[in-house]
């Protein structure tokens, strides 16, 4: 069924009122808490006349707004902006000096004589690098320890592009992944994971807009241009309740908005891929565009393979990020983005694969009055992937796979006063999920002569919440809210599904069959989030943080390796599945040092319900009731961070180490018994360092190193038909393969800078994996055969031996760099 | 490139520095277990039951037959035959024997003072009414030109039952079409097994679909025999899932590495099948 707003229409008013209740019950929990926090907020206010100042913070050169700049009252308190660059400050009536402050920027000061409510919008310039030194304003110290959230990352695109990562390509996904609590889910792959949770329990958002999958060429790339990025941020933990949907943590991306002031462009020639972004004002001052767009060409040199299947292949990716915004009035602004990302892989004509996905976000920022700011979204996401294999002549068979989105959200903030902000707000999604479209097909004839539709199936999920952010003093702040979200699956299709949800048999016993009308509501789930984080300054360099929270996820992916490939399958909760449930506290503490050094150390705990996991012998590939080779149970993962980061000076720089520990405890796998899951990774090191050497040069090295993943090894082989056969043991994961470390370095070299044009290149060299470490990739247990002999002399056919595939040994690359 | 894998396409297509090879590992060795492999059928023979010991991965000595165990084999229709040892690990019954349908079969092992038993019933299986061979004169969009061979039988009223096909040609089997197991149940989603009618075989042909089993290809004048298995539905998935663990090489494909449900107490591994055998041959003429 195609969505319409009359579709949503008929779900409310029908006869759904499970639904129907959900939402009255929400309204009315809302409407609770809004009433008893405004009784809260008003009884702690002072009741002096206050008056406002609000406006947009935005970069000088080019229109950006800046998000997180802060705007310091000389004699105490201040603001930051949102992520739209706005700011609310309540003053009482006076004369103030306002230092508007954004790292690498300079500051700007502002007098203001209060007698009214103002707007004062203000643009940062960009330091330059000899000011840059200078800039660590002798506070930042103060400034930072005070606005770092406990479990919360942030990094802007001009640092990241800093750590080039393999071939020389800017990726921010593989940059985080240095970052603690966070690990990567291996070489050659963009999937990583937070505190223990797996891959798809991290929801990552490109301007709102939900990306189901984040690789390029099956993971060697994330699908972010680094030019079209703004500002990342990732929540570990101390989750606001303004976010849902996913387990473990949020990635929260924002393209850039395009210069407004003039038209410009950068770009890049690669090793693997070639970049251009153009950007400009559609109105100066007023409005801007940016479309950024990449091709990788590693098949352009494919036909110069000695392999003759080789030349015939195909593989590359590109994509496409457009951002477009219009101020409609002082008060209203209009935000267009879109993204569109497809990757190609074909192995001559027998079988090619393709995926991607594409998302559209339309936003409109509106300022109510100058303490109430809100910004409404409709957003569309989807993920797709077909495959087709020749099997014939003229003849294939093909599969394709897609979930698709389409939600509309609206998010308030309500900047009481200088100590207490509001945000509160609410979002509706419509899921989609085509579990696969079989069709064989004749190319001759153009006769399709089996098509097989796996039923599709749909959901509506719902999100509503509340959160204030309140100041009691210098040294004391919190952060607390609540988060209703709801799920409901919706017939139309035919389902399976086990009588009984508690035993999760195997798919031979899913045999209940039952028939839902389309648009019915045959299953809900509900579950209440309370999140908070308090942070308590103990002195001004200083701060001890502490953060909780609940999430429930309702999709998810069922994935049998520690990679993530287009092939796994999203699924809902349904009648066989329940939601995902996870409680996480963590706590931290923050010390700044006057020599411009950051460090934290945090601690965490994380309960995690329902979560799954394949049973023995499960069969994976085109399953149509994955459902029924999945075992449900609970997970528990806990760990400590650390971090001593140097961001400003000549040199820079970070190290940051995770000890973690993840576990699994379900019925039928490993005898019952708990389990390390299948991505725990004990030990996680990374140490980045940043030397200029001059105005123009720039070195980075880099060192990782992490424990090996965990490996369900045969604890012996036994003769059977003629073969040699693994014979496992009862314990899954029980072997760990070697660790994994590597050694980067890159060296960047800038154009001499001319005053007069505008016109900058740099060329950046860099070596991947230095020391030419081997590195585990996978490693399967097998028979040698009579073509492993080239590679392995020594070994004899026949033999039962261990197979270790390394992805990357040492890569050197170039890449040219431009802008405009 | 061992096996065809989506990974391993792209790195090779990469071609940049990937490479597998063989590593040393110590991984943690199990007790040896009692391995049983077995099957008798309706089909008169000297049955056949062979025992061996598990062994570390890495040790590559030959297989550990198992010489000294009391094996016996009963039957619900009366028969007890206790089986002799006479080569390395097997142990053979005196006289050719044959097993009834609708009767269930026990295997019992006492080895080194335990008792392994292993039991299954032997089910019916479809007679094959036609075994023909027909020659495809073009190319059909599908499948190329050649003559081509199929078996033909009525098989709904045996609904669920699971097969193992294997194709001899000149008294070889068949290395690429050696053995098509089908699962009538359609419980593996297979664009073969939809897209036929198996009870009207003849009829796809005329509409250009393949009959079933899977055709292979044959020259004229070869000597065909088609051996039929039908299999407990345990046992069937017992293939399906050994040779998926076998086929193992880190794909997203792959099932968790688990052994595969096999129907021999006490900690016993390898499978004891009863299964209903049928065979028809065929002297492929000259069109």
């Amino acid at each position: 069924m195609k969505f319409t707003l009359s579709y949503f229409t008929q779900i409310l008013t029908k006869h759904y009122i499970k639904l129907y209740l959900a939402l009255y019950v929400c309204s009315i929990t809302m409407r609770l808490l809004l009433i008893s926090l405004f009784l809260v907020l008003s009884s702690i206010a002072v009741l002096a006349q206050q008056y406002t100042i609000s406006g947009r913070v935005e970069d000088a050169s080019n229109g950006e707004t800046l998000i997180g700049a802060t705007i310091l009252v000389k004699g105490g308190g201040g603001a930051i902006t949102n992520e739209y660059g706005f700011y609310s400050l309540s003053l009482e009536e006076g004369s103030y000096t306002l230092t508007y402050q954004y790292l690498g920027y300079e500051d700007v000061i502002k007098t203001v004589n209060l007698s009214k409510s103002k707007t004062i919008n203000v643009d940062l310039a960009p330091a330059s690098t000899e000011m840059e030194t200078a800039i660590i304003t002798a506070k930042s110290s103060e400034r930072k320890v005070e606005n770092k959230k406990i479990s919360v990352v942030k990094m802007e695109a001009s640092k990241i592009k800093e750590i080039p990562v393999i071939f020389g390509e800017v990726d921010i996904l593989k940059t985080i992944t240095l970052l603690p609590g966070i690990q990567s889910a291996g070489e050659g792959n963009s999937g990583f994971n937070v505190r223990g949770g797996s891959q798809d329990q991290n929801l990552i958002l490109l301007d709102e807009a939900t990306v189901y999958n984040a690789s390029h060429l099956l993971g060697f790339f994330s699908v972010f241009n680094g030019d079209a990025v703004k500002d990342l941020e990732v929540y570990k933990g101390g989750i606001p309740a303004k976010y849902g949907g996913r387990l473990s943590s949020i990635v929260d991306i924002k393209m850039r908005d395009g210069n407004n002031k003039r038209f410009a462009g950068i770009g890049g020639i690669g090793t693997i891929s070639s970049r251009l972004t153009l950007e400009g004002p559609i109105v100066k001052d007023k409005s801007s565009f940016m479309v950024a767009g990449r091709r990788s060409y590693a098949d352009i040199f494919l036909p110069l393979a000695p392999d003759e299947t080789i030349q015939e292949s195909k593989l590359y990716f590109y994509d496409l990020n457009l951002k477009a915004n219009y101020e409609l009035s002082d008060k209203d602004r209009l935000y267009v983005s879109g993204y569109f990302g497809r990757d190609v892989l074909g192995l001559s004509e027998l079988f090619s694969l393709n995926w991607g996905n594409a998302t559209a976000t339309l936003r409109w920022n509106h300022i109510v009055n100058d303490k109430l700011f809100v910004n409404t979204s409709l957003v569309y996401s989807d993920f797709n992937y077909g495959f087709d294999v020749k099997f014939a002549e003229n003849a294939n068979f093909g599969l394709d796979q897609a979930i698709n989105d389409v939600y509309i959200k609206s998010d308030w903030t309500y900047f009481k006063n200088q100590n207490s902000k509001l945000n509160f707000g609410a979002q509706a999604i419509y899921h989609r999920f085509n579990p696969g479209l079989f069709a064989a097909n004749n190319e001759e004839s153009e006769a399709v002569f089996s098509e097989i539709q796996l039923e599709k199936k749909k959901a509506f999920e719902t999100g509503w919440y509340v959160d204030h952010e309140y100041k009691f003093n210098k040294r004391l702040n919190v952060r607390y809210g609540l988060r209703l979200s709801s799920f409901s699956n919706i017939g139309g299709s035919e389902y399976t599904y086990s009588k009984n949800p508690e035993t999760y048999e195997p798919i031979q016993e899913l045999t209940t069959k039952d028939s839902f009308a389309s648009g019915e509501i045959y299953n809900t789930y509900a579950g209440l989030e309370p999140r908070a984080a308090i942070s308590y300054n103990l002195t001004t360099s200083m701060a001890v943080k502490g953060s909780y929270n609940r999430t429930f996820q309702y999709i998810q992916q069922a994935t049998n390796t520690a990679s993530a490939f287009p092939t796994d399958q999203w699924f809902s909760a349904n009648l066989n599945i329940k939601p995902q449930r996870a409680d996480q506290v963590a706590v931290g503490l923050f010390k700044n040092f006057d020599i411009g050094l950051e460090t934290s150390a945090e601690i965490y705990y994380k309960w995690m319900e329902n979560q799954i996991d394949y049973r023995d012998n499960a069969s994976i590939a085109f399953n149509e009731n994955l459902d029924g080779e999945l075992l449900v149970g609970k997970g528990w993962a806990y760990g400590a961070e650390f971090y001593v980061a140097k961001s400003e000076g000549k040199t820079s720089g970070f190290v940051s180490y995770t000890w973690a520990k993840t576990m699994r405890e379900i019925e039928g796998i490993s005898g019952g018994n708990p389990y390390v899951a299948n991505f725990d990774r004990r030990h996680n090191l990374s140490v980045v360092l940043t030397q200029k050497f001059s105005k123009r040069v720039l070195a980075t090295a880099s060192f990782v190193y992490s424990s090996g993943q965990p490996l369900t090894t045969p604890v012996g082989k036994f003769f059977y038909n003629g073969k040699w056969t693994p014979l496992y043991g009862d314990v899954r994961n029980n072997y760990r393969i070697p660790a994994y470390h590597r050694a980067d370095i890159g060296v960047t070299i800038k154009s001499k800078e001319k005053p007069d044009k505008r016109f900058k290149s740099n060329w950046n060299f860099s070596v991947y994996n230095l020391y030419n470490r081997e590195n585990p990739y996978a490693i399967y247990f097998d028979v040698v055969e009579e073509a492993d002999l080239d590679k392995n002399p020594g070994a004899v056919v026949g033999e039962t031996a261990a197979f270790q595939t390394t992805l990357f040994k040492i890569i050197p690359a170039i890449t040219w760099n431009f802008e405009f | 490139m061992k096996k065809l894998n989506i990974l391993y396409l792209v790195i090779g297509l990469f071609a940049f520095s990937a490479c597998e090879k063989i590593v040393d590992l110590e991984i943690p060795s199990g007790d040896p277990v009692l391995v049983v492999e077995s099957q008798i059928t309706n089909k008169k023979e000297l049955w056949k039951v062979r025992l061996s010991l598990s062994q570390p991965y890495f040790d590559q000595a030959t297989v550990d037959g198992i010489a000294s165990a009391v094996v016996t084999i009963t039957g619900t229709d009366g028969l007890n035959q206790t089986l002799t040892h006479t080569d390395t690990g097997m142990f053979v019954s005196q006289d050719s024997m044959q097993c009834v349908a609708g009767e269930t079969y026990t295997l019992s092992v006492n080895y080194n003072g335990d008792l392994y038993q292993a039991s299954e019933e032997l089910a019916n299986g479809f007679p094959i009414d036609t075994i023909a061979s027909y020659n495809l004169p073009d190319n059909n969009g599908f499948i190329e030109a050649g003559i081509y061979v199929f078996i033909q039988g009525k098989e709904n009223e045996y609904k669920g039952d699971s097969y193992l096909w294997k194709f001899y040609k000149n008294d070889t089997l068949q290395e690429s079409f050696g053995s098509i197991l089908e699962n009538d149940e359609f419980g593996m989603v297979s664009y073969l097994n939809q897209s036929i009618d198996v009870n009207d075989l003849l009829g796809g042909i005329a509409r250009g679909i393949v009959p079933r089993p899977y055709p292979f290809k044959v020259e004229e004048g070869d000597l065909i025999r088609v051996e039929q298995y039908n299999l407990s539905p345990q046992y069937y998935q017992y293939i399906i899932d050994l040779e998926a663990q076998l086929n193992r090489s880190g794909s997203p494909f792959d099932p968790p590495p688990a052994n595969p449900n096999d129907n021999i107490s006490n900690g016993g591994i390898g499978y004891f099948s009863v299964a209903h055998f049928t065979e028809k041959d065929l002297v492929v003429p000259v069109f």
